[in-house]
């Protein structure tokens, strides 16, 4: 298919990428588009740098291939550059969504599906009720020197719902948020979308100051999987290593960093969002531990890094598109279950609070999560809806904090936003976990 | 029938740093074409990459307007007849050398930090025509540096950012680079101090404190009751020394166009938020003021393919008289340098988890103080707290001014 040149290491990805996005804000529509977009990037190692380019012309691939080999200098000995040797070779083809591609599911039937949920909206009087639809079908190839031919599909379809509850002295930004796999199953969610806004219109107008201070705090699995990813993932991105030594002997595997109970799992297996079979380097995705039972277990990789810090590849070189290199990015990382039901982790709180949806989070040496929906706990009960701005602590006094999870995970998908690293934001990741309950955080 | 083409092309030369060396380079070229038409209260929008055909795109964006029947204020602007070049910013064949020669003098004077991010040199061109006689056209360039400053010592991913964009590369800009960061590796390297809770002048970037303000200047946000800014239209909201616009000039926003994504050219390129303290524009397009009764300011922005939306390309802050050196003449300074997610609730209290700041006197950065929350209400912080927005940075490579105001620390 392409000519590949011997004396340097070169690979191919390309994309053919299906989007559709319909939106509605206030009753007037203001959006219906349709996007086929197809790219390729390209990139040619010589065992000392990597030359990259991308286009947005299929057929001048080869060519864009041949100004790389241009611009680097030939080496020999490529193939037995450590690097070049540790890239797998496969050959496989996963399409799995043809039969239910996005693609084949026309316009009216997805506008149809916004606007009627949309009418749930206004049974609540809010101001300006919005929502979009949005929708992805990508079909990804790639072939590199080495001999790998991979081909797979991939696809999210969703709808965002969002309105403004006033109060007296106050507004509160209302959302709901659907992401599937498949369009069948966004279908039959109005009464959860009744129940949702109801309960947030509810907190808006009863939810009350709290004395900051430090408290037990039981998060969601939405909100321990926005933990699990701010505070710990991004610490697990082995990039961040890369010609630093003295880090890489202070994150040393088998060091403990967190309580017991903690075992944190990124996977590109996981259907979803984050669903990633392959990463942008070829190679097939596992299930990659980065703390188990409260130890450093792994860390993830691409090519470069896995290198640099004699590990395995873990299948997390991940590009936003084919017009950026793939860097070192999760995929599905989630917090494993732990062994009590729900009831008996909230009853193990005389007094604190539960954190049941987040508006954003971030995490360096200290972390801070800022709550959307958030309810006091009184005598194992949730009893209050309260405002919190944020919750923070120290990242690794905090993992050390965790004295009980429950035994049922949840791993939430999602169609708007992503994960942003650098100049690469908006990558679709999946997070989640069972309720996990920290003895004490700091509230305000 | 009204139209509107645009098209848009760039090429841009990306260089990757790890480690203080370049282990990677990137070329992207792109090429976007719109076609817009508007009809009966309706538009239709066709986009294509690449070179294309654009009857054939035209041919699309009415078929559009007539099957996906999406309203749309259109609203002839004035026949504008424009055309803004500046030179080259740098030479794509000589990057590479030149990135790997200003990594190594930074590295070197600099041996306390490990270095990693980006080097870029783009170049940009744009047309926009409508079917009124407008005619604009622009060509733009820029050298930028954005990289991540990581202390050999510490174990976080990375522990403070330097980024400057220049409109031309050579001596200058490399000489500014290296002693922007070599200054911040001096003081960051310098004895840490520790400073008790209190009231303190307190220097922010532009956007940390505006950056919050921006989704409350939507003008849906605004008319919907979810800004803190709601009926304070062409009210005095801020200090009068505080006026912010959105920023098209090519003489202070380099590689960006001097109109917005409906064609629309501002006075002095510049679109009016805030003026002496006083809200006087929001972002909206031209159908969103005009569904709202709002004024328009050229604050439109759009996909190549999507039906304008909102939004700025860059914040010109409006200095307001004082130097670095003279606020901190003085007493000294804290200046915030890497918050951590910060956030402001509905009534304008603002909370800020600082991680990296410095203490600063006689213009000067002197040395790390230690970790601490940073808190206060909006409207004191640019209002009555508001001490100046300086004219000059403590880093020569970000051209514009900082934000200085009186504000409560609160330390561990």
């Amino acid at each position: 298919m392409y000519r590949f040149n011997d004396g340097f290491y070169s690979d191919v990805r390309t994309e053919d990428r299906y989007t559709t996005r319909i939106s509605y804000v206030n009753g007037q529509k203001r959006e219906c588009k349709v996007r086929a977009e197809k790219r390729a990037f390209i990139r040619v190692f010589d065992g000392k740098t990597w030359f990259y380019a991308s286009t947005t012309d299929l057929n001048d691939i080869q060519h864009e291939l041949d100004k790389l080999y241009a611009n680097a200098k030939r080496n020999p000995k490529i193939a037995s550059n450590r690097m070049v040797r540790r890239f797998e070779v496969n050959s496989d083809v996963v399409m799995q969504f043809a039969p239910i591609s996005v693609r084949n599911v026309s316009i009216a039937k997805k506008e149809e599906l916004l606007s009627d949920y949309l009418k749930e909206l206004d049974k609540f009087a809010a101001k300006m009720p919005s929502g979009v639809y949005l929708d992805r079908n990508s079909v990804f190839e790639f072939r590199s020197s080495k001999g790998s031919y991979i081909k797979y599909d991939y696809q999210t379809c969703g709808f965002v719902l969002s309105c403004t509850f006033l109060t007296e002295k106050d507004y509160f930004m209302a959302h709901y948020q659907q992401g599937e796999t498949e369009f069948d199953k966004l279908l039959g969610k109005k009464a959860a979308i009744k129940r949702e806004f109801a309960k947030q219109r509810d907190y808006a107008m009863n939810a009350k100051e709290i004395v900051p201070g430090n408290y037990p705090v039981i998060l969601s699995p939405e909100a321990a999987g926005v933990f699990a990813h701010e505070s710990f993932g991004h610490k697990s991105e082995a990039d961040f290593m890369l010609a630093d030594e003295g880090i890489a002997k202070e994150w040393t595997i088998g060091k403990t960093v967190a309580s017991p109970l903690l075992s944190i799992v990124d996977s590109g297996k996981v259907k979803g969002c984050g669903y990633c079979p392959y990463d942008d380097e070829g190679t097939r995705a596992r299930k990659n531990y980065l703390i188990k039972n409260g130890v450093l277990t792994g860390r993830l990789h691409d090519g470069e890094t896995a290198t640099y810090l004699k590990e395995k590849l873990t299948g997390n070189a991940r590009a936003i598109g084919c017009n950026y290199e793939p860097i070192v990015r999760m995929t599905t990382t989630y917090i494993e279950k732990g062994a009590l039901s729900k009831e008996e982790l909230f009853a193990g709180v005389r007094h604190g609070y539960y954190i049941e949806s987040v508006k954003h989070g971030s995490g360096m040496s200290k972390f801070t999560i800022a709550p959307s929906v958030a309810y006091e706990i009184i005598d194992g009960k949730i009893c209050d809806p309260v405002k919190i701005s944020v919750i923070s602590g120290d990242v690794f006094t905090t993992l050390g904090l965790i004295d009980g999870l429950s035994d049922k995970v949840e791993l939430l998908s999602f169609v708007s936003g992503g994960c942003g690293k650098m100049e690469q934001s908006g990558l679709p990741v999946g997070f989640g976990g069972p309720y996990v309950r920290v003895s004490e955080m700091f509230v305000q | 029938m009204n139209k509107e083409i645009l098209k848009y092309k760039s090429s841009i030369e990306t260089l990757n740093v790890v480690g203080g060396k370049i282990n990677s380079v990137r070329y992207t070229d792109e090429t976007k074409n719109t076609v817009r038409v508007y009809d009966d209260g309706k538009i239709g929008v066709a986009g294509r990459l690449g070179e294309c055909n654009l009857t054939e795109l035209e041919t699309e964006a009415e078929e559009n307007l007539k099957t996906q029947g999406i309203p749309y204020a259109f609203v002839q602007g004035k026949k504008v007849q424009k055309k803004v070049t500046r030179r080259r910013a740098c030479d794509p064949a000589k990057l590479l050398k030149a990135g790997k020669s200003l990594m190594a003098k930074t590295s070197k004077e600099c041996q306390g930090f490990l270095i990693g991010g980006k080097i870029e040199c783009g170049e940009l061109s744009g047309e926009y025509k409508n079917s009124a006689g407008s005619e604009l056209s622009y060509e733009s360039s820029y050298f930028s540096v954005d990289l991540s400053l990581k202390d050999k010592q510490s174990s976080n991913i990375m522990d403070a950012f330097y980024s400057a964009v220049f409109p031309l590369y050579g001596k200058n800009a490399a000489d500014t680079v290296v002693s922007d960061i070599k200054m911040f590796h001096d003081a960051y390297f310098a004895e840490k101090k520790t400073i008790e809770t209190g009231e303190y002048n307190v220097i922010f970037d532009r956007y940390d404190l505006l950056g919050l303000i921006f989704n409350h200047l939507i003008a849906e946000s605004y008319v919907g009751g979810g800004s803190i800014f709601g009926g304070k239209l062409n009210q005095r909201v801020f200090s009068e020394k505080l006026s912010v616009y959105g920023d098209r000039n090519p003489s202070t926003n380099y590689g960006t166009a001097f109109y917005d994504a409906e064609g629309t050219v501002m006075p002095d390129y510049r679109s009016p938020i805030i003026v002496n303290g006083v809200l006087k524009g929001l972002l909206a397009n031209k159908n969103s003021a005009s569904l709202y009764g709002v004024p328009y300011c050229g604050t439109s922005n759009a996909a190549y393919d999507g039906v304008p939306s909102v939004g700025i390309t860059g914040v010109y802050v409006k200095p307001s008289g004082a130097t670095l050196a003279e606020i901190t003449k003085d007493e000294p300074a804290i200046y915030v340098s890497v918050t951590s997610g910060g956030d402001m609730t509905t009534d304008g209290v603002v909370g800020l988890p600082v991680m990296l700041a410095f203490l600063v006197k006689n213009g000067k950065m002197i040395c790390r103080v230690k970790e601490f929350n940073a808190s206060g209400n909006i409207f004191d912080l640019l209002g009555k707290d508001l001490i100046a927005v300086t004219a000059d940075n403590l880093f020569k490579g970000v051209g514009s001014g900082m934000i200085a105001t009186r504000m409560k620390l609160f330390v561990e």
